[in-house]
C-alpha cells in the first residue's frame, strides 16, 4: 500500500495567480570622486528616479561608498542576496544589471537538465516498506 | 566733493616711491575736481587695533632714543644756550615721573599700525639730579633686578594683527553676485576704453586704484555704453576723468580707515542693469591687451579670475560674462543629488544618505544598537569608535611620527 498525501487545496506555482516580487530590496553604493563611478552617478541622476517609480515594492537605498567601486546589492524574501559590481559601465549598461536583480528569485543560479521540471507529485506514490502485504522471499 | 581715503599700493606690486615700513595711517587729500576713481575703499582694509593719529600722540612716543631730539617749534623759538641742560634732562626726568610709582614695563604696548609697540625705554635719573645725598649709582649689574626688556616681545603672537599687514590684490572675498559681476565688468569695459581714447596704451597692463564712492560709482555705471555695428564703442562721459582716477599715486598711499564708503549692494547694480543699453554686451575683447586689463581688473575687483584656457574663447563682453557667471560646480555628487535631484528624494521608495552606511547605522535601524551599547558598558569597552587606540595609526607609524 502506498502514502498517499493530503490533499492541498491550492499550491503555489511559482507565484502564478498571486506573483510577489521576490527582491525587496536594492542597495545602490556610488563613490563621488572615482572615475569608475561616473556611469553609477549618472544613472542616479537621469535613471533611477523613473525606475523606482515603476517599482515601488522595492525599496531603493542609496549611499556612498568612498573610494570603492560602485556596486548594486539586491536583498530578497528568501534573506539571500545578490551583489554586482557595476564599474565602469555606463547608466544603461547598469540599468539592464538593475532589471536582473529585479527580476531575479534569489535563489542560488542552479545548472537545469530537464526540459521540463514539476510540482505534481507522482500517480505511482511514494513506496514505503512497512505498509501492504509484504512478499515472502 | 566728498574726502575719500585710499588703500596701501598691494604687496605684490613694487613700487620705487612706496615706502614699506610706513605705518599705515594717516590722510588724504584729494585735489582733483572730480575723481570717481581716486577714492575711498570698496573693501575692508587691515584695520589697526587702534589707529593713532599724530595730534593724538603723547610727546613721548615720538622719542625712542635719548639721542633723538624732535624739539616742537616753540621749543626752538625759545632755545637759548644756557638752557641745554634742562631740555635735556626734562624728557628723561618726565619719562621716570610717569613710570615712577607703578612701573610696568613689561605690560602692555603701543598700536603702531599692524603690531603692538613695546613701550618706550625709561631711563633713570642721573646722579646730579637726584636730590638724595646718600645715592649712589651701581657700577655693576650684579644684585640689581632686572625689570623690562624686549626679550621674546616681536615673538609673542598677541602683539600682532590677526590679518596682518598684507595687501592683496585680489579681494579678501570672492563677489558672486550676478549683477555685481555685471557691474564690475562694465566698469572695467569703461575703464579700459577710457584709457585707450586718450591714447594712454601703457597704463593698460599698470596698477589701478580700486577706491571709488558709491555715488561715483554707480553714476560711472548709469554712462550711456554703447557700441555700433563696426565695432566702435561710445562710452557716454568723459573718458579724461576717468583716466585721471585710475592714475596710483604713491603719496596718497594712505586713508582715514574709518571712512571707508559703502560698497555697491547686489540690489543697486540690479536696478541699474535695467538701465543698461543691451548693445554693450557686444564690445568686443578680441584685442589681448583690451581683453587682459578687463579680465585683471575684473579679478582685482571681484577675485573672479578667469582659466588661461578660456582667455582665448573670450571674443566679447557677453562670453566674459558667462565665464563669469557659471554656477560653481558642485563639490560632492551628493550636494549635486541634493540640490537638482530633489524628485529622486521625494520618492516614498527610495532612500538617500548623504554619508556612508556604516555596520553602526546599520545595527541601529535594526534597534539592536542600545543592547549591543549596554553589552560594552558591562565589559567597560566603549561604545563608539575604538576606545585608546588613534585613527590611522598605521600611517601615522609608517610616515615615522611614532
Amino acid at each position: 500500500m502506498t502514502i498517499r498525501a493530503l490533499e492541498k487545496v491550492s499550491v503555489g506555482q511559482n507565484g502564478v495567480g498571486a506573483f510577489i516580487l521576490q527582491c525587496i530590496k536594492m542597495d545602490i553604493h556610488y563613490c563621488d570622486q572615482s572615475g569608475s563611478s561616473r556611469g553609477m552617478n549618472s544613472f542616479i541622476k537621469s535613471e533611477l528616479s523613473k525606475f523606482a517609480a515603476l517599482n515601488p515594492q522595492i525599496e531603493f537605498a542609496v549611499s556612498p561608498r568612498p573610494r570603492k567601486h560602485p556596486l548594486i546589492i539586491g536583498h530578497y524574501i528568501n534573506g539571500k542576496q545578490k551583489s554586482i559590481c557595476v564599474r565602469n559601465m555606463h547608466a544603461l549598461q547598469i540599468l539592464k544589471k538593475v532589471e536582473l536583480l529585479r527580476d531575479s528569485s534569489g535563489e542560488k543560479t542552479k545548472k537545469v537538465n530537464k526540459p521540463v521540471t514539476s510540482i505534481n507529485e507522482s500517480v505511482r506514490g511514494v513506496w514505503s516498506p512497512y505498509h501492504g502485504n509484504g512478499m515472502p522471499v | 566733493m566728498r574726502r575719500i581715503p585710499r588703500l596701501r599700493r598691494p604687496s605684490g606690486l613694487t613700487s620705487s616711491a612706496t615706502n614699506i615700513s610706513r605705518p599705515i595711517a594717516g590722510a588724504s587729500n584729494i585735489t582733483q575736481a572730480f575723481a570717481p576713481f581716486s577714492s575711498s575703499s570698496s573693501r575692508p582694509a587691515i584695520t589697526p587695533r587702534t589707529t593713532p593719529s599724530s595730534s593724538s600722540k603723547p610727546s613721548h612716543i615720538s622719542r625712542f632714543y635719548s639721542s633723538q631730539q624732535n624739539p616742537t617749534p616753540a621749543q626752538e623759538q625759545t632755545h637759548e644756550p644756557g638752557t641745554a641742560l634742562q631740555t635735556d634732562v626734562q624728557p628723561t626726568a618726565r619719562i621716570v615721573d610717569e613710570f615712577g610709582e607703578d612701573l610696568d614695563l613689561e605690560g602692555e604696548g603701543l598700536p603702531v599700525g599692524p603690531f603692538m609697540a613695546p613701550r618706550p625705554r625709561a631711563e633713570a635719573a642721573r646722579r646730579e639730579e637726584v636730590a638724595d645725598p646718600d645715592y649712589e649709582p651701581a657700577t655693576t649689574a650684579a644684585g640689581l633686578k632686572k625689570v623690562g626688556g624686549v626679550a621674546d616681545w616681536w615673538q609673542q603672537p598677541d602683539n600682532w594683527a590677526p590679518e596682518g599687514d598684507f595687501v592683496s590684490f585680489r579681494p579678501r572675498e570672492k563677489v558672486v553676485a550676478s549683477s555685481l559681476i555685471d557691474a564690475a565688468v562694465r566698469r572695467a569695459v569703461i575703464e579700459t576704453f577710457a584709457l585707450r581714447q586718450i591714447g594712454r596704451e601703457d597704463d593698460l597692463v599698470g596698477v589701478w586704484p580700486t577706491t571709488v564712492s558709491n555715488a561715483d560709482l554707480q553714476h560711472l555705471l548709469a554712462w550711456d555704453v554703447k557700441c555700433a555695428e563696426d565695432g566702435a564703442v561710445t562710452l557716454g562721459g568723459d573718458a579724461t576723468t576717468v583716466a585721471d582716477g585710475l592714475t596710483w599715486k604713491d603719496d596718497q598711499d594712505s586713508g582715514d580707515y574709518a571712512a571707508v564708503p559703502e560698497a555697491l549692494t547686489a540690489d543697486e547694480a540690479a536696478a541699474l542693469r535695467e538701465t543698461w543699453d543691451q548693445s554693450w554686451k557686444a564690445i568686443s575683447l578680441s584685442d589681448p591687451r583690451i581683453r587682459f586689463a578687463v579680465t585683471k581688473r575684473v579679478f582685482q575687483l571681484t577675485g573672479q579670475l578667469v582659466p588661461d584656457h578660456q582667455l582665448s574663447s573670450i571674443t566679447t563682453v557677453k562670453t566674459l560674462l558667462h565665464v563669469l557667471k557659471k554656477p560653481p560646480k558642485p563639490v560632492t555628487f551628493t550636494e549635486e543629488v541634493q540640490k537638482r535631484h530633489p524628485e529622486l528624494l521625494e520618492l516614498p521608495n527610495v532612500t538617500f544618505t548623504p554619508r556612508r552606511v556604516t555596520r553602526g547605522d546599520k545595527e541601529i535601524a535594526l534597534g539592536r544598537f542600545q543592547l549591543m551599547q549596554d553589552e560594552l558598558k558591562k565589559r567597560g569597552l566603549p561604545a563608539h569608535g575604538h576606545g585608546w587606540a588613534s585613527k590611522g595609526g598605521d600611517l601615522t607609524r609608517m610616515s615615522g611620527k611614532m
